[in-house]
């Protein structure tokens, strides 16, 4: 990432720690409150360092926000143009491909089937997306696919004796 | 001079184990692998085989572990000479000189010259951890509520500063998120549940290990896939026919390897900041005390050897403030003290009296890894350029496999794989807004740390924050607190030019 484009996402992180630090804030007072109310002292509370550390996470991402605002970056950037450029672009679809694919194998595949099955559809579907489609690179594809998955199956399930998801 | 005899005794009992020594043999192997293929970590190898090795007993799991480390932190050497690409970021500045020698036609002889560098940081760093750590427990056991707070403040907020890519500002915010999820769980002292969302399974806290795996190997599996670049490897063997003796290459630089040992000793032992930062320091210092300054970055020896000895006597040096404090010096030490509480052993002041000889046998693991070091990286020097020619396209998908059945396997609980989700996608983001994954982490291991040492100091002096600067030892840290925080706000608030689109 480039220097300005990363100061705008610095720019955006600044807001959303300053958020974050508010709701920690927020939770830690009501714990805070909570532990008063049992005529408790106050530095018991398990409230109080996690209001001290919240108040120096805003004051971060105060720095942070003057940082990336003093390096020349501006809120104007969010243009459709600018969004549509970033979802159209390799990393962007090789990310949210990736995420998705450890979603669905995590999420549905072990849900359903069992670990072995499960592993070597994912790790198919993972090789075969990125893989050149000749068969000779699908036939060494499907031999690692179908060895990694004994390899994990029988390592963590036998070796390790792992009750497996 | 009694620690040194423990330790040689451990060293030659666990010598003469044949299943130890196969073990540390494969183990280091698979660490030079691991440490060799870009993408893969000595931080993420330990984290993944602490699941595999949950049922293996306690002495072989330390074997497995230990090699792993070892030979992991000098794999990335391998990568950064061949690739020009370190395996591992303890070894980016090996790559400065490391892969201008192999275009040079040396590349054979970088090789043994960093292995060797290499192996002599590592038996500095065991023979500082065995007659240096069984004192420092006996002065741990001073340490109270103050003094920990104060230690394991620093070495968040060191590590933020130290290991932030960017702005150290950034660094502290990921030192600082890590705290706040540390308080994810049922509170020590209060015995109600804080930020847990009514989530009967994080009352328990976020579970290290899976975090961990979530944010060192989910971020690299994405990254690995998202770059288009293709590799290219230079063969593991010299052209150019001039012989270098390589015993005396290493040991004529004797000064670079003392203060390289030392820095990496001395940087290793802080907390969180480790092996990275330990070689880059070596590096600098070696260059800037240099008579030929002018050669390093064109393929000096010396260039090369600094970091390594740096990285790898900063092993040793992780381990210390680990095993007498609790208190992780790296990374991949951050991981072991997860594998060790999994094992019963609890790491501090009293290990000497509740695991007696347990620090000896792991300083003497850790020999034997050096030992195992030496004889892998002669059988692995040629093979090792095919086996970096792996394609990410097999290797990538088998690690994202790896980590789910390996955070699975600490727990057996589903929720662990969530927890690998979670942080697997927010650790890419913040790489890419390059937000380190080490001052979270530590963060996370020492936040309730930090948490309840504080409230109990204030607890015992009825609401006085005086304990914290009266205390000789807490003072010290305090001032050094208070340095960094003004020292790194100062420079992040300092104007620069605007930035031109």
């Amino acid at each position: 990432m480039d220097k300005l484009k990363l100061r705008r996402a610095d720019l955006v992180t600044s807001i959303i720690l300053f958020l974050f630090s508010a709701f920690v804030f927020v939770n830690a007072i009501e714990l805070l409150s909570n532990t008063l109310r049992k005529e408790k002292d106050w530095y018991v509370s398990a409230g109080l360092f996690p209001l001290i550390i919240s108040v120096f996470l805003a004051l971060c991402a105060y720095l942070l926000f003057s940082r990336a605002r003093k390096d020349g970056a501006k809120l104007d950037f969010i243009k459709t143009e600018n969004i549509k450029s970033l979802i159209s672009s390799k990393e962007f679809k090789v990310a949210t491909f990736i995420i998705g694919l450890l979603a669905f194998y995590i999420f549905v595949l072990l849900e359903v089937l069992p670990y072995w099955l499960a592993t070597f559809i994912y790790l198919y579907v993972f090789m075969f997306t990125f893989q050149k489609k000749t068969k000779k690179h699908i036939i060494i594809m499907s031999i690692v696919a179908v060895l990694s998955t004994i390899a994990l199956t029988y390592g963590f399930g036998t070796l390790a004796m792992i009750p497996l998801p | 001079m009694e620690n040194l005899m423990t330790f040689l005794e451990a060293f030659f009992m666990l010598f003469t184990d044949v299943n130890v020594l196969l073990l540390m043999l494969g183990a280091t192997a698979l660490g030079v692998i691991i440490g060799a293929l870009p993408g893969l970590t000595a931080t993420m190898g330990i984290a993944l085989l602490t699941g595999l090795t949950y049922n293996v007993p306690l002495e072989y799991t330390f074997t497995i572990l230990m090699g792993v480390y070892v030979g992991g932190i000098y794999g990335g050497s391998i990568s950064a000479i061949l690739l020009n690409i370190p395996g591992t970021a303890s070894a980016a500045a090996t790559a400065l000189d490391g892969h201008q020698l192999a275009l040079q036609g040396k590349a054979e002889t970088a090789i043994k010259v960093t292995r060797l560098a290499s192996i002599v940081g590592t038996m500095i760093g065991v023979l500082a951890l065995a007659m240096l750590a069984p004192p420092l427990t006996k002065i741990a056991l001073k340490f109270t509520s103050p003094e920990y707070f104060m230690l394991a403040f620093f070495g968040v907020l060191i590590c933020g500063s130290v290991a932030a890519d960017d702005l150290s500002i950034k660094g502290w915010i990921a030192g600082l998120m890590g705290i706040l999820l540390a308080f994810v769980r049922l509170d020590d002292l209060e015995s109600i549940p804080r930020f847990t969302f009514e989530n009967f399974n994080l009352f328990s806290g976020i579970a290290v290990i899976p975090a961990m795996i979530g944010f060192y190997a989910i971020p690299e599996v994405i990254k690995a896939f998202a770059k288009t670049d293709d590799l290219e490897v230079t063969e593991a063997k010299d052209t150019d026919d001039t012989k270098i003796n390589v015993f005396t290459t290493v040991f004529s630089k004797m000064r670079v390897i003392v203060q390289s040992a030392l820095i990496g000793l001395g940087l290793g032992a802080l907390p969180g900041v480790g092996e990275d930062v330990a070689a880059w320091v070596a590096y600098d210092t070696a260059k800037r005390t240099s008579k030929e300054k002018e050669k390093y970055g064109t393929g000096s020896y010396e260039g090369a050897i600094a970091p390594e000895v740096g990285n790898n006597a900063a092993i040793g040096g992780a381990i210390i403030p680990l095993l007498t404090l609790g208190v992780p010096g790296s990374p991949p030490a951050a991981v072991l003290l997860g594998a060790l509480t999994l094992h019963g052993i609890r790491p501090g002041p009293m290990i000497n009296i509740e695991s007696p000889g347990f620090i000896s046998e792991m300083a003497a693991l850790i020999m034997l890894g050096v030992i195992a070091l030496w004889v892998v990286g002669m059988i692995l020097a040629k093979p090792m350029a095919k086996i970096l020619k792996i394609p990410i396209v097999y290797l990538m998908p088998v690690v994202a496999a790896l980590s789910v059945i390996g955070a699975y396997a600490i727990n057996l609980s589903k929720f662990d794989l969530i927890m690998v989700f979670i942080f697997g996608v927010l650790g890419y983001f913040l790489s890419k807004m390059c937000y380190s994954p080490a001052p979270i982490v530590l963060g996370l291991i020492l936040g309730n740390m930090i948490d309840v040492t504080f409230r109990r100091t204030l607890i015992t002096s009825n609401g006085s924050f005086l304990p914290f600067v009266t205390r000789p030892i807490a003072l010290v840290f305090f001032i050094f607190i208070a340095i960094t925080i003004v020292s790194q706000v100062r420079a992040t608030i300092k104007r620069n030019e605007p930035i031109e689109e």
